[in-house]
């Protein structure tokens, strides 16, 4: 009897354990991403209190964000390209890991054929 | 019973584990397999000298574990691949269109969003331009910043798009290849 175990070779395994990874590392990123904006937000906010503790009189982000529509703009699209590029790299990661299970998948198909062809 | 249909089952289940076909026969999922396969495997496993355990009941549908989609959204060729009887052990077809289409979208949007970026930093190529032009007398120094400034901008958007969107388009496509280059050797089985 031909065990299942022989179709898969180190190769298999390997290509397998590296799809594995490629998903869970992709789950990570998109949560990464949803919250950098957030580090962002708050690293602005800093450097205002910052510059109030330094200068006294300085409009705080909110103000500012108020009172500068431009501003308020690039604030946001700074977030949003955080938010977008790791939704890229989400896409990517997941497009790797689910890549490389075709591939394996494929492999796997033929060998099954050769080897029925064989018997 | 076509014959060669029935030893094509009997021998491709042949080739799974005891462990696996004892799981097949005790889950007697009926949506996943032939009521001749469950035949072949009875076969096999008495070839193998193994007692056959009791069955729990037939599934014949699955209603909460069907994944929801609209066939709008897909072909026919990707239709045809999705409702396959014979699907993949590690992958879903489903989940790799649905991947095909979030790239396509994720695409477009990044043109858009590199558009409202660079736009928004025009006042960095203006500053960048006009360190370019700073001997030139004050009218026709302007509108020479300006153009370069609206170039940069330009040349800038459009290396910024091409980098992501050409990539990300050509992973949407080869996702989609090794798809169906799967799905082709599935006939092999």
């Amino acid at each position: 009897m031909i065990e299942k175990e022989n179709f898969f070779s180190q190769k298999h395994k390997q290509l397998l354990s590296i799809a594995t990874w490629a998903n869970y590392i992709a789950w990570f990123i998109l949560v990464i991403s949803f919250l950098m904006p957030l580090a962002r937000y708050v690293e602005i906010q800093a450097t205002y209190i910052y510059q109030q503790t330094i200068f006294g009189q300085a409009p705080s982000l909110i103000q500012e964000l108020k009172g500068n529509p431009a501003y308020a703009i690039s604030v946001i699209t700074d977030m949003l390209t955080y938010w977008l590029r790791g939704i890229i790299y989400f896409l990517i990661a997941k497009g790797i890991s689910l890549g490389l299970n075709m591939i394996v998948e494929t492999d796997i198909n033929y060998r099954e054929k050769s080897i029925r062809e064989e018997k | 019973m076509n014959n060669d249909f029935y030893k094509q089952i009997y021998n491709n289940l042949d080739l799974k584990e005891t462990d696996e076909l004892l799981e097949i026969w005790k889950t007697n999922d009926h949506t996943e397999w032939a009521d001749e396969a469950f035949q072949a495997i009875k076969e096999i496993l008495k070839k193998r000298n193994i007692d056959i355990s009791e069955q729990d009941e037939p599934i014949y549908k699955h209603d909460q574990d069907e994944e929801e989609f609209d066939e709008n959204d897909f072909s026919e060729d990707e239709l045809k691949i999705i409702d396959d009887k014979n699907p993949p052990d590690f992958y879903d077809p489903l989940e790799v269109l649905k991947l095909t289409k979030l790239i396509d979208l994720a695409s477009t949007a990044i043109i858009v969003l590199y558009i409202i970026f660079n736009l928004m930093n025009f006042q960095s190529d203006k500053n960048i331009a006009s360190s370019f032009f700073t001997g030139y007398p004050q009218s026709s120094g302007t509108i020479l910043i300006y153009i370069s400034a609206i170039v940069l901008m330009a040349l800038n958007t459009a290396i910024g798009i091409t980098i992501v969107y050409f990539p990300l388009k050509a992973l949407a496509r080869i996702l989609k290849i090794l798809m169906e280059m799967e799905f082709k050797s599935r006939s092999a089985k």
